[in-house]
């Protein structure tokens, strides 16, 4: 039975699996994903180097595989896959699944996508980005962590954020930090966009 | 004193039991895959089912200060629709191999029909190819030839008696179980089956050697505050605390320890609870203050 500390990820395992992967071997891709918790002393860069090895010639293919593992990963596996999403290929077919991510109750899994990541600013539309900012100051987050987030000011997020604001206020709640300062940049925009 | 609860289905229970079980001290749970109260229909309903035993449960236990573990398996009830358990049986690899998933099981007998024989053996081949321990659901009719046909096949199969957790003993399956040298669990129900007179009775009689106690609560009438009660009980009948504990907690730790994803450090060196990673609109905390330790 194998043994309770993660030892150095042999690299002769992870290449050999990695080798499996790139074949189309799907049964190694699953259980090389989950055993790399157990082989690698750093499991998230294990599974990354494993998802970048599934062949993406045939796109829908490729999406379909990265779809089981979603659907079947454990907590910790799915923060590593949505931290992943900058580093894949077919990033255009990514947005629903990233957008999935930002709808989840396991804040670990929230944050995964939101912060620090700058897929959700590249590729996600307008609704999609304005829910997943709007979100991050409900669960406290620190706004700064968002990649991108200027760039993406727009009027409608700007909107929502003066309404939340407005919501906490008539709660006598406080406004989390940076808020204001968001919700500036979405007026700065709406000014630069229809300029008088 | 500690406990861990080796086999209760957190998935049907409230916020609030997880509250009770860590003020009663239980640091760790195993929730075993079962069934769902009804028979599911489509392998989607399965996949669905052991992710979130791996990921959305795992989670809310955590936000709670308890260690959710779980094991992979098709039970034996469903195991009686042939053509779903073999598309099953493709999934159980993907999630038996997950981090925190410690044994293959609940699995065994329920009417103990051929299908349910045929599903039993594949998947003590499976635990054998992913080394995991298997946990044992004893049928709850025709129990105790079920249990002996459950152990004789594990035998069968090259399993060693210390790798299998023979669960829901009772007075009359204990002691074939213990002879042969498998872990004997103990659901206690609060009406029917074992309750924990009778368990103090058992520990009095045959010590704590290989013996467990677990909840197995459920969406029936159970009580997830099962094993918390029975050693609180054992205690104030006279059983001695090292029984307790080995019944309790480290007899747990031992059976399910092996599957390398049963760590005692797990819990005893946590990561602070932060109920704060909530989000507070669709969440289990829903306005609630959050507990930071």
């Amino acid at each position: 039975m194998p043994g309770s500390t993660a030892n150095p990820c042999p690299p002769t395992w992870l290449t050999q699996k990695c080798a499996a992967v790139a074949a189309g071997d799907a049964t190694a891709l699953a259980i090389a994903f989950g055993h790399a918790g157990r082989r690698c002393a750093d499991p998230a860069a294990a599974r990354l180097s494993l998802v970048l090895a599934i062949p993406a010639t045939d796109a829908m293919k490729w999406l379909a595989t990265l779809d089981q593992l979603f659907a079947t990963a454990g907590l910790e596996e799915l923060v590593t896959l949505y931290r992943g999403l900058p580093h894949y290929p077919h990033p255009e077919l990514l947005r629903e699944r990233c957008a999935a991510g930002v709808r989840s109750t396991m804040q670990t899994v929230f944050e995964a996508v939101a912060l620090d990541n700058p897929y959700p600013a590249q590729w996600l539309a307008d609704d999609a980005m304005n829910q997943m900012v709007l979100k991050a100051f409900f669960l406290g987050c620190d706004p700064a962590r968002i990649s991108g987030l200027r760039t993406r000011a727009n009027p409608h997020l700007g909107a929502m954020l003066r309404g939340y604001a407005r919501e906490r206020q008539a709660a006598h709640r406080p406004l989390p930090t940076g808020l204001d300062a968001v919700a500036a940049w979405c007026s700065e925009h709406r000014q630069t966009e229809s300029p008088a | 004193m500690k406990f861990i609860d080796p086999h209760i289905h957190m998935s049907a229970r409230t916020t609030d039991d997880y509250e009770a079980l860590a003020a009663a001290g239980v640091v760790a749970v195993i929730e075993p895959a079962f069934w769902v109260g009804q028979p599911r229909t489509t392998v989607g309903s399965f996949r669905d089912y052991y992710a979130s035993l791996v990921g959305w449960e795992r989670f809310r236990a955590s936000q709670f200060g308890i260690r959710h573990y779980c094991t992979i398996g098709l039970n034996s009830k469903e195991a009686n629709d042939d053509a779903l358990a073999q598309q099953v049986m493709e999934l159980l690899p993907l999630f038996a191999a997950k981090d925190g998933v410690v044994a293959i099981g609940e699995i065994g007998f329920d009417d103990q029909t051929p299908a349910e024989e045929k599903y039993f053996r594949l998947q003590l081949e499976l635990a054998k190819q992913v080394a995991l321990p298997v946990m044992i659901h004893t049928p709850h009719r025709d129990k105790t030839s079920g249990t002996l046909r459950s152990m004789a096949i594990c035998l069968e199969h090259g399993l060693r008696p210390d790798q299998v957790i023979v669960d829901h003993n009772n007075e009359e399956t204990v002691q074939a179980v213990l002879d042969q040298g498998f872990w004997a669990a103990f659901t206690l129900y609060p009406k029917t089956k074992m309750g924990s007179e009778r368990m103090v009775e058992v520990v009095r009689r045959y010590g704590s050697e290989r013996i467990i106690v677990d909840s197995s609560a459920d969406w029936g009438v159970s009580d997830p505050l099962a094993v918390p009660k029975t050693a609180n009980l054992m205690l104030s009948r006279g059983i001695s605390q090292a029984h307790v504990e080995a019944t309790c907690y480290a007899n747990a730790l031992a059976a399910y320890g092996p599957s390398g994803q049963f760590n005692e450090a797990d819990w005893l060196t946590p990561e602070a609870i932060d109920q704060r990673q909530l989000f507070s609109g669709n969440s289990v905390l829903r306005g609630q203050q959050p507990l930071i330790s």
